[in-house]
């Protein structure tokens, strides 16, 4: 089985959403956008990441839960 | 009266005299309902919770309400995206003065502003479909009334309460009319959904604005 993973496709608009739906797993830098956080556990957070993933306007983020 | 307190009282004979305040004596002050008022105060101005089943208890929001609520989520669902354009394109960004916060320095719309401001809209709606009423959604309520003062939002962002009112109302107004063309055929529903609706309206636009005012306000 694959290791659970985050990420983020180009269409991004950086509205943050994501950071603060999933604050645990997901870092918003200004410049850059969205981040996945180093060394983060994902597994226990997939909840709130399918939630961003829900809300987010543009469909930018990708898993594998 | 103890040695001590008739000791106290002849040490500072001002002490006994009844208490009269500067002005006019205020009979409240003396019975037991104001304690249970400054209690209700205190403790609604403090938590979150508390001042949710205050004034859900005051607007009578009922699980009933709640059920009526979720009863609303097809009709919404159906149309989230023609009811947030509507907002969005058709209202605020051509409101002379609400689309000031969505224009760049040149004046002009700053359309990928008003996209990041319609998902939020959106999250909003979505979670309040939800119908989860506890304190992570109070607080994410109070958090987005929060975000438009300067304090706890950009320091040069400061959304009058005025415009808050009328885009609320705006918004309750075009959800009413979108219900009656919707449920024209069940009118029953339709008392039960905008009745609900009106009720959450309500509480939302107390908690929404928490940041806006001291607690007395």
């Amino acid at each position: 089985m694959k290791k659970p993973a985050v990420w983020f496709e180009e269409s991004c608009i950086k509205c943050a959403m994501c950071a603060e739906e999933a604050s645990e797993v997901i870092d918003f830098i200004e410049t850059v956008g969205p981040q996945v956080k180093e060394g983060v556990d994902i597994a226990p957070h997939s909840e709130k990441i399918k939630r961003a993933a829900q809300f987010c306007p543009k469909d930018s983020i990708k898993h594998r839960l | 009266m103890s040695i001590m307190s008739d000791a106290y009282m002849k040490m500072f004979p001002m002490e006994a005299e009844k208490k009269i305040s500067a002005g006019k004596r205020n009979p409240v002050l003396d019975v037991p309902e104001f304690n249970r008022a400054w209690n209700l105060y205190r403790d609604t101005s403090l938590d979150i919770m508390k001042r949710y089943e205050y004034m859900a208890q005051c607007v009578n929001f009922t699980d009933k309400d709640t059920a009526a609520i979720k009863e609303s989520k097809d009709v919404i669902a159906a149309n989230l995206k023609a009811i947030l354009d509507h907002i969005y394109y058709e209202k605020l960004i051509n409101d002379p003065w609400l689309s000031r916060w969505f224009r760049d320095e040149t004046g002009k719309i700053a359309k990928e502003y008003v996209d990041i401001r319609r998902a939020r809209q959106q999250r909003f709606l979505l979670k309040i479909l939800e119908c989860k009423w506890d304190e992570e959604f109070w607080n994410f309520v109070r958090w987005v009334g929060a975000v438009h003062v300067p304090i706890f939002g950009f320091e040069d962002l400061y959304i009058p309460v005025r415009l808050n009112l009328a885009l609320w109302g705006y918004i309750h107004q075009y959800l009413f009319n979108l219900f009656a063309q919707e449920l024209k055929n069940d009118p029953e529903k339709l008392r039960r959904i905008t009745t609900a609706w009106t009720k959450l309206f309500w509480i939302i636009i107390d908690i929404y604005h928490i940041d806006y005012f001291g607690p007395w306000m």
